[in-house]
């Protein structure tokens, strides 16, 4: 059953000196329980559709529909703390909050209890291989791996159905992307979470259920 | 100060009450005498009313203010000799010649109680210094306690011919001036003429209100600048918010990814922004009270239009956040 659809979806956007059409007309729908890689060159519009499947833009043209409701007609905002979450390859991590307080932060967004919050938030972080010997260390103390995990688990905080992943792999080494790839297709096949990954990696590619590629704006079926 | 003023009679008593007042910080005094130079001479009549007149007055006085120029000091003295009781005297450089003196020799001077009845006593000065003096005869200078000895040893009732006052605070200049009405002086202004019935006082707070006028156009001219400076605080309140936030732009697009409303954002920094402002302002009151122990109503009020600027540039600046790509801030590649 599809949870997440893009509708003929394009965005343009204007620079300053020309216009840019990012996507042209992208339809396709995306189903939960399944890993999708979205490959593609620089520029050719993968993080413009991440940003527009994560509802941070709308598009110019057509419809990106979650649950049967365009992003347009609903709470932007409610649906980036509830339904969906982003991965990124920098982690994106607040710096001044601890790994534990990192992981809270989209609970107490939700209203959760902080000796709640906490307790989920430690139950998180343990779910993707980390020890409780992280949880007071501040994201300049953990390594690269040790961070996107972190992502991750603050990512799973909230119980999303949707996991968007923008090269979630690209700043690691071969061991740790293997680990985060292995996690990402664990929530995909076993919490059936929607992850959709976009990469230029084609070895993560390949670990995908389907894969989509883009090439000047357009999305096909690899 | 000349050696022919008639100048005022002023009781012991007086000046006694005054310098016991508790607003003079100090007093300068001259106490003349008449007399003539040299030992007594057996003379009545109008030969010894022209003696007299035509003699040199003995004039005392305790500090060296009442010279127009500054009178020339032999070696071992200084200005401070008047402050003493020493029995030395400077004259004019024309008495000199007049008398066949010279700077260091000793001159016998013999002062008289009055014209008529006259009881005398004399005393010998030694010339320390001269002075410049358009008047013949010039009057002759020493310290105000040899005059004061004479006054003694006439048994004459010590009297003060001129009186000026330093007050110990000049924002009590008008209490000083309703003490010298209760004491009967009556207010004379400067270059009006004397009044020969009654005591007369004159302020001279020339300098005082030249340094008033040039306190009050500063304060007129800060007053001017008062929209510059709030300008001024707008703009600083504007940059150094912006520059805090922006440089806090990754946070900002990680609270906006994970579903911060945009009010929230706002108010998450607006508070924190209002919390360094407020404090600025508290440690910068606390300090100028620590230092001047006291802050103005216009200082409170510039206090508040500063912390009011920034808080609008803060707001300005939040706001201008609020339009960023986050997704464009978040896919920053490392």
């Amino acid at each position: 059953m599809s949870i997440l659809s893009l509708k003929d979806v394009s965005y343009t956007y204007k620079s300053r000196y020309q216009t840019v059409q990012a996507v042209k007309n992208a339809s396709y729908s995306f189903q939960q329980g399944k890993v999708y890689a979205i490959v593609g060159k620089s520029g050719s519009g993968k993080t413009t559709v991440l940003s527009l499947l994560a509802g941070l833009d709308l598009p110019s043209d057509g419809q990106v529909v979650y649950n049967g409701t365009p992003t347009g007609k609903m709470d932007r905002d409610k649906y980036r703390r509830e339904d969906v979450a982003v991965i990124y390859q920098a982690y994106n991590l607040f710096p001044l909050l601890t790994a534990l307080e990192n992981v809270m932060y989209p609970l107490e967004l939700k209203g959760v209890k902080a000796k709640e919050a906490r307790a989920k938030a430690a139950e998180m972080i343990e779910s993707v291989g980390l020890t409780e010997e992280v949880f007071k260390r501040y994201p300049a103390m953990l390594s690269g791996g040790e961070q996107q995990r972190i992502a991750i688990a603050r990512a799973l905080a909230a119980q999303p159905k949707v996991i968007l992943a923008d090269e979630p792999t690209g700043n690691l080494d071969t061991e740790n992307g293997a680990n985060i790839v292995n996690i990402l297709k664990s929530l995909a096949h076993e919490k059936n979470c929607c992850v959709i990954i976009v990469t230029h990696d084609l070895a993560i590619a390949e670990q995908a259920d389907v894969v989509l590629r883009m090439q000047d704006g357009e999305m096909a079926t690899a | 100060m000349d050696g022919n003023t008639q100048g005022l009679d002023i009781e012991e008593q007086t000046i006694k009450g005054l310098e016991e007042s508790g607003f003079v910080r100090e007093g300068i005094y001259t106490r003349k005498i008449w007399g003539m130079v040299g030992p007594w001479q057996e003379l009545a009549g109008t030969q010894l009313s022209n003696k007299i007149y035509n003699s040199p007055r003995l004039i005392g006085a305790n500090s060296i203010t009442p010279f127009a120029l500054p009178p020339e000091i032999m070696d071992g003295y200084d200005e401070s000799l008047f402050a003493s009781a020493e029995k030395v005297c400077l004259v004019s450089e024309d008495s000199l010649g007049l008398y066949g003196l010279a700077i260091g020799d000793e001159l016998q001077y013999t002062a008289v109680s009055d014209w008529r009845n006259v009881r005398h006593s004399s005393v010998s000065l030694k010339i320390v210094g001269t002075y410049e003096s358009p008047f013949r005869p010039a009057a002759i200078y020493c310290p105000l306690d040899v005059v004061t000895a004479l006054y003694r040893e006439l048994d004459l009732p010590v009297l003060t011919d001129s009186a000026s006052f330093i007050l110990q605070n000049t924002q009590e200049l008008n209490q000083f001036r309703d003490l010298l009405k209760n004491l009967n002086f009556v207010n004379q202004q400067a270059g009006s003429g004397s009044n020969y019935k009654q005591l007369s006082f004159i302020i001279s707070d020339r300098l005082l209100k030249n340094a008033t006028a040039s306190v009050q156009s500063y304060i007129d001219f800060t007053t001017a600048l008062y929209p510059v400076i709030y300008l001024l605080c707008a703009g600083i309140g504007f940059v150094v918010s912006y520059l805090l936030i922006r440089i806090r732009k990754p946070e900002f697009a990680i609270m906006r990814s994970l579903g911060t409303s945009k009010v929230l954002t706002f108010l998450i920094f607006f508070s924190e922004q209002g919390v360094l402002c407020l404090l600025g302002a508290a440690l910068g009151i606390f300090l100028t009270l620590a230092t001047a122990q006291h802050i103005s109503a216009q200082q409170f009020v510039t206090v508040i239009g500063y912390v009011v600027f920034y808080l609008v540039g803060a707001s300005i600046a939040i706001l201008a956040m609020n339009r960023v790509n986050v997704m464009q801030i978040l896919t920053a590649k490392e």
